[in-house]
């Protein structure tokens, strides 16, 4: 019941917002869910379940310690953080707790500024195929598509996931 | 045997008033805090000044006593006479150094120890004492943490109460007696540090962090049943989001936004409640000229709605109530209404026009007669477009 539940992660989504958010809410198609960080990320992928997860690769850490650790280790070269691909193993592979039921790999796809030679193994590893660079002159309707996209490829719908 | 008289009074009034001259320097909201605590204050100032006079006493008694000995066959022996030699200049430089040494050692202790974030942790301390007592902060304690941030100057400084803030509501919601009733004092506190009336006391990136924390405050809240703190929170991030509308950028309310998303909405006060905040978010981003803010908060009333089964009540009023603000909001705005009122539509427990009119009865009696009055507008409007017969 109710409207397919999407996440996305990204940190610059405040200098493009009405562009890429703008065909979304009026398509009135999608519940979409914004986290701009890796704490906000976890928050929600910890409390809600969604049919899609567009996630960014350099995302800033957050409140949690955890990841401002992680963060802070990448030292001056913060965008090989890479914390994105960090919250997507952390979901995937190492939080010391099962994968929710929803959690598989083609409900995510990945939107962000690395080229997919540098994270193509990372991705494969995880199973995650669906991928798009961001680069200057994108359509607006790009994130649309993507969520498109990656709802073809895995079905079922969202709900807030019973602690 | 001479007494350096003059440096030592000089040393005895820097130590009396280096505590009443760095007290002086420091913010007046962070000398409120350090005046209530009184004896802290008498000990920093007492206590090294009792140091001195015991060791200028210990000098004064050892010079007498090496006076008085000095005739005695077998004093340049005795220890005294090492101590007091040199016409007991050696030990006038080791009281003086001493001297020195316990200003220097309060100079730093007190500025540690007034530093901004080191009130800020000793409040913190003090106020998370009654969290393994009673299962929530002490209430005095936490009131003097929020009225240091609220008179704390925005930025990095407001930041500190709201990090310390956030740490005392993690750690009441991590207590086993947390039940979603213990945070009244710090949630409405959090609007006192970033509001006041309508105009806003936070930079951006105070109500970030206050964004944050209430998202983390929201889950688990909404575990609790019948939750005061969740509908305290909800209360918050309205209010909140709809002072972040005065800045341009529309990420803030936005993020006030996705920190409702984090209620389990599926209990039916929580719907309500988030709905209220939606429908109060949203109609005041669109009088902002905030669109996208509207869009979202219109967005996510559709997102609740389409989860329940029959949509009535102050749900669908809310519904109702935000889409009439979007018409009212030029052509574009009538059309993106129509559109989301379209889809919708079957959903109503009533059909549209009498949902309209309940939602238009309903605002009047709630005292929001401007809503009232786009509803009213809306269901003329929508007549008129039906087609006729």
């Amino acid at each position: 019941m109710g409207k397919p539940r999407i996440l996305w992660v990204e940190d610059s989504a405040r200098f493009e917002l009405a562009n890429l958010l703008g065909p979304i809410y009026a398509c009135n198609k999608y519940e979409l869910m914004l986290a701009e960080d890796a704490t906000a990320a976890q928050r929600y992928l910890d409390s809600v379940s969604f049919d899609a997860v567009i996630m960014d690769i350099r995302i800033p850490p957050g409140r949690d310690r955890q990841w401002a650790k992680k963060y802070e280790r990448a030292g001056s070269d913060k965008a090989s953080a890479q914390l994105g691909l960090a919250i997507l193993f952390w979901l995937f592979q190492g939080n010391g707790k099962p994968r929710p039921d929803w959690v598989r790999p083609e409900k995510f796809a990945v939107f962000s500024v690395e080229e997919k030679y540098e994270i193509g193994p990372s991705l494969r590893e995880l199973g995650i195929f669906v991928f798009e660079e961001k680069r200057p002159g994108l359509r607006d309707t790009v994130l649309l598509e993507l969520i498109e996209k990656v709802l073809r490829n895995g079905h079922g719908n969202g709900h807030i996931q019973g602690k | 045997m001479s007494i350096p008289l003059d440096a030592v009074t000089t040393i005895f009034i820097f130590l009396i008033g280096l505590p009443a001259l760095l007290l002086q320097s420091l913010a007046p909201e962070l000398r409120k805090i350090i005046r209530q605590y009184r004896w802290q204050l008498i000990s920093f100032t007492i206590l090294p000044l009792f140091l001195a006079g015991i060791l200028v006493a210990a000098g004064i008694e050892l010079s007498h006593l090496g006076e008085q000995e000095k005739s005695q066959p077998d004093f340049s022996a005795s220890l005294l006479s090492k101590i007091v030699k040199y016409d007991g200049q050696l030990l006038w430089i080791f009281i003086l150094t001493s001297l020195v040494l316990i200003s220097g050692i309060l100079a730093v202790v007190l500025s540690e120890q007034w530093r901004r974030d080191a009130i800020i942790r000793k409040l913190r301390k003090r106020a998370a004492k009654g969290i393994a007592r009673d299962g929530r902060p002490i209430e005095e304690e936490l009131k003097g943490l929020i009225q240091l941030g609220r008179h704390s100057d925005l930025g990095r400084n407001k930041d500190l109460v709201l990090q310390a803030l956030a740490e005392l509501a993690s750690a009441t919601q991590t207590c086993k007696r947390y039940d979603g009733q213990q945070l009244e004092v710090l949630i409405k506190g959090l609007q006192d540090v970033l509001i006041l009336g309508p105009l806003h006391l936070g930079s951006l990136e105070n109500f970030h962090t206050t964004a944050d924390l209430l998202a983390e405050i929201v889950i688990p809240a909404a575990r609790a049943r019948h939750s005061e703190d969740l509908k305290l929170a909800v209360q918050a991030i309205s209010v909140l989001a709809r002072t972040c509308l005065n800045f341009s950028n529309s990420f803030l309310p936005m993020k006030y936004l996705e920190a409702l998303e984090l209620l389990h909405a599926g209990e039916h006060t929580a719907a309500t409640w988030m709905s209220q905040a939606l429908f109060e978010i949203g109609s005041e981003a669109i009088a902002n000229e905030q669109t996208l803010v509207a869009m979202a908060a219109l967005s996510k009333l559709d997102g609740l709605a389409q989860r329940r089964p029959r949509l009535a009540g102050e749900l669908a009023h809310d519904y109702l109530s935000l889409a009439a603000h979007f018409w009212k909001h030029g052509e574009t705005g009538q059309r993106y209404a129509m559109r989301m009122l379209e889809g919708i539509a079957p959903a109503f427990t009533l059909d549209l026009p009498e949902a309209l009119q309940a939602a238009q009865a309903h605002c009047a009696q709630t005292a929001k007669f401007a809503t009232s009055d786009y509803l009213l507008e809306m269901l003329q409007g929508l007549r008129e477009a039906e087609p006729a017969g």
